[in-house]
């Protein structure tokens, strides 16, 4: 009966206490387990039980101005990553890096080290950063262009690419007798020159079990697709419905042959948060006592800062004062989830404190309440119906929120032969059924010729 | 052998771990852990050395963050390159690894090497490093770091899910460094790192490393030719540090050393190939050797320590036999210096790095200005 079926794939998006905003004052919540290696352990492997493809690390280099409302990530991705990779076997490990505000080698360096120690689990989620909180940690300068910093990534990413294929796969001779390390004929300078970068070349490190960790990417405006479609090899992406997910689903999948990829070459993984309950009723019940840790003041900001409009002087029981609000073209970051939740609002016709409550559970990706059976219908019809090959899983809370998942709507999906039973490869590539990327061999001068 | 009278100062010992291969690594870490030494030291390179003597190493956050679930007491100390790195990133690595190993993070700073610039878009030697750079930039990096970790008080948190407030306001603030080379506004995204400041070590290569690690070094590390010139740059650097206002025991100071066991009758052939068999000095790699029995070495140690030249040794295991060599120092030597009431016995009952060195916490600088 099961025979055939697509099976999907899951990645757990780890966020601090979880995705609710009001998880952290969850009476289960630990909002010190932010700190706390031992915490991040124990969700990794509550993961790993449930046969997850991935765990995903966000990551930002600032502190947002809503800041004392809400439990920020505390440990950084590389760092926690690398001890994860120890703690955990099988499942792969993804952080993210700003190709804005890092500098390539850097960043090609950490993750093939971190795809070493963890034996070939490294993804690498490719962000442009948002912000001039940000900004402003890294010099004087306010935050690049939306355009200027996709090209900056473009380019940024040709230079990692190059660096991760700057050894060939048998460079290393280790011939004691000879005292020879390395064949200099295999390793060769990139001698990359661009508007932002000049890269010599090559990595201090030979290519990792991978060759490139995983690219991922979450961008969604025109520009983010046009990147992702180019590039990327799996996609997080917010998506209020079915049917908008579908047509985004279409429309990256259809930009991809320009590029001569195929489409089975991107996994789309929009976000999903599940409220799980025995009954309805109980799920139902979960979400309202979380809506009502939530602070109005806290909503407002975030609305604020989204909508680049200070919202504090209107009602909260009003609507969005849409005439007064910026367009989409004259928003510099976050530009797709901007454009989702004027859509939102307009369609359902919210008031600012329903749009805040709506967006509350997961910021605008997709959520939901109900038993693991109806968990399990609504991701089936997202499979079936071509608007996902997996989700990005966004638990409302941890750990319970994740226990849940895994004890009671993982076997459902199983049971359904969407989901694997076990591992049945050891990289991120496996899991995913992504090709280990042939090297390119366009690279001529060698290191010999210095 | 040689009195003891002066065993009830303390000897500080660490070691450098690195390589390609992370069961290797982990291997030296816990034999290092078990000798009871104090920290280990992962060494960067942010170029391919031509032609490659050694083998390429694994990056020194992700592997010390690796081997920080691995490990329990042991200090994890991390080269960063600051000409091609952002106090930012930095600050906040070292805090984070610093959280999950529950305070046993440490950094050791160099501007990095000229060859590499190359890697970063730094075309021109005055583009790496301008006029100047290197006699205060070191110190900008350290005081950048150091004031983004104190842009959190230690009791900031409060996590007071009824009032729905994570932190107090007033404590959290921006720290606006401006410094010729960096400047960063703050405040940091993880909040003060459990010991404060995370040790800075500085070697001493030049005469502006002496001036940079004077002002801001917890520890230093020399390479000295011979215990002359040990005492001699020993002396110089514990006055500038009082120069500075500091006390000689905020700056411990480590000489590097290549200990070669010399085994009753078997002179292994890397012995020979580093030539280094009877005696301490320098090798032709510029690396300060000494070769011996495990009772040699330990006089040897004794000696220069007993000179007051050192607060302890930096150990570098010969690069082609890493894991042996530094087996038998860990196994053999520490034994012998712990017979000789040279070294510690039992571990410390703190896991802070700091404490395990000496060094006192510091109070946030915000606080002294208020």
């Amino acid at each position: 009966m099961s025979y055939g079926k697509k099976k999907m794939h899951l990645n757990l998006f780890l966020r601090n206490t979880g995705h609710h905003e009001a998880s952290w004052r969850h009476p289960g919540s630990d909002p010190n387990g932010v700190t706390d290696i031992d915490y991040y352990i124990k969700l990794a492997k509550i993961a790993e039980a449930g046969k997850l493809d991935s765990l995903f690390l966000a990551d930002s280099y600032g502190l947002p101005p809503t800041m004392q409302f809400l439990v920020q990530q505390a440990l950084e991705p590389f760092t926690l990553l690398s001890a994860l990779a120890i703690a955990t076997s099988r499942i792969g490990l993804i952080g993210t890096a700003s190709t804005t505000y890092y500098e390539p080698f850097h960043v090609a360096r950490k993750f093939n080290s971190l795809d070493h120690i963890s034996r070939g689990r490294a993804g690498f989620n490719i962000v442009t950063s948002t912000g001039n909180a940000t900004a402003f940690n890294f010099g004087a300068a306010p935050l690049p262009e939306h355009t200027d910093r996709y090209e900056r990534a473009g380019e940024f990413m040709e230079v990692a690419k190059g660096l991760w294929d700057s050894w060939e796969e048998d460079a290393i001779v280790a011939d004691k007798e000879q005292g020879l390390y390395v064949d200099p004929e295999k390793l060769h300078e990139i001698n990359h020159v661009g508007r932002h970068f000049h890269v010599k070349g090559p990595l201090n490190l030979p290519r990792s079990p991978q060759g490139h960790p995983v690219l991922v990417q979450a961008g969604a405006s025109d520009t983010g697709r046009e990147f992702a479609s180019r590039m990327a090899e799996a996609v997080f992406t917010a998506q209020n419905t079915l049917e908008d997910g579908r047509s985004f689903y279409a429309d990256v999948k259809g930009r991809m042959a320009k590029y001569g990829r195929s489409p089975a070459q991107i996994k789309i993984l929009p976000g999903f948060c599940p409220v799980i309950g025995d009954t309805s009723a109980e799920a139902k019940e979960k979400e309202r006592e979380l809506n009502e840790l939530t602070q109005p003041e806290y909503g407002v900001y975030r609305l604020s800062n989204l909508l680049k409009m200070d919202l504090r002087g209107y009602p909260l029981d009003g609507p969005l004062p849409f005439a007064e609000l910026a367009e989409n073209h004259e928003i510099n970051s976050q530009k797709a989830r901007h454009q989702l939740y004027l859509e939102l609002a307009q369609r359902e016709n919210l008031t600012i404190r329903q749009l805040i409550l709506r967006t509350a559970t997961s910021r605008g990706h997709y959520s939901m309440s109900g038993t693991p059976i109806e968990i399990a219908d609504e991701m089936e019809r997202w499979i079936v119906q071509g608007a996902a090959d997996g989700f990005n899983l966004m638990p409302p809370y941890f750990p319970s929120g994740l226990e849940e998942f895994v004890d009671k709507v993982i076997p459902e999906l199983q049971n359904r032969g969407l989901f694997r039973t076990d591992y049945e490869g050891t990289t991120l590539r496996e899991h995913y059924g992504l090709e280990r990327p042939e090297r390119s061999s366009s690279r001529q001068s060698v290191i010999s010729a210095q | 052998m040689m009195g003891g009278k002066s065993s009830n100062r303390q000897l500080y010992m660490s070691a450098a771990v690195d390589g390609l291969n992370y069961q290797q690594c982990v291997q030296l870490a816990e034999m290092a852990e078990r000798a009871l030494l104090h920290a280990l030291i992962a060494p960067e390179s942010s170029r391919l050395e031509k032609p490659a003597p050694s083998s390429p190493v694994l990056e020194p956050f992700t592997l010390l963050a690796a081997l920080s679930a691995s490990t329990s007491t042991i200090g994890l100390i991390a080269e960063v390159h600051s000409a091609f790195y952002e106090p930012f990133h930095a600050a906040r690595k070292l805090a984070a690894l610093d959280y999950m190993s529950s305070g046993r993070a440490g950094c050791l700073t160099l501007p990095g090497q000229e060859a590499a610039a190359a890697n970063f878009g730094r075309v021109s030697k005055e583009q790496l490093r301008p006029h100047g750079y290197e006699a205060s930039a070191a110190v900008e990096f350290a005081e950048a770091m150091q004031q983004l970790w104190d842009s959190w008080d230690d009791d900031a948190l409060i996590y007071d899910k009824q009032a729905g407030m994570q932190f107090d306001e007033a404590k959290v603030r921006e720290v606006n460094y401006t410094g010729r080379y960096y400047s960063t506004r703050g405040p940091l995204n993880i909040a003060r790192p459990p010991q404060g400041h995370p040790p800075i070590v500085v070697p001493i290569r030049t005469q502006d490393d002496k001036l940079a690690a004077a002002r801001v070094a917890d520890v230093m590390i020399i390479e000295p030719n011979s215990l002359e010139e040990a005492i001699e740059l020993s002396l110089e650097l514990r006055e500038l540090l009082r120069q500075q206002g500091r006390q000689p025991e905020q700056g411990r100071i480590l000489a590097s050393l290549t200990p070669i066991a010399v085994t009753a009758g078997s002179i292994s052939e890397v012995d020979l190939r580093l030539g280094t068999v009877g005696g301490g000095g320098k090798t032709a790699r510029g690396r300060l050797c000494c070769a011996g029995t495990a009772e040699e070495i330990a006089d040897w140690i004794q000696l220069w320590h007993h000179s007051g030249a050192v607060d302890g040794f930096h150990i570098q295991p010969p690069l082609q036999a890493a894991l042996d060599s530094f087996g038998y120092f860990a196994e053999q030597v520490i034994p012998e210096l712990q017979r000789r009431g040279m070294f510690r016995q039992t571990g410390s009952s703190s896991t802070s790095l700091r404490e395990q060195l000496g060094l006192s916490r510091p109070i946030n600088q915000f606080h002294v200005i208020r």
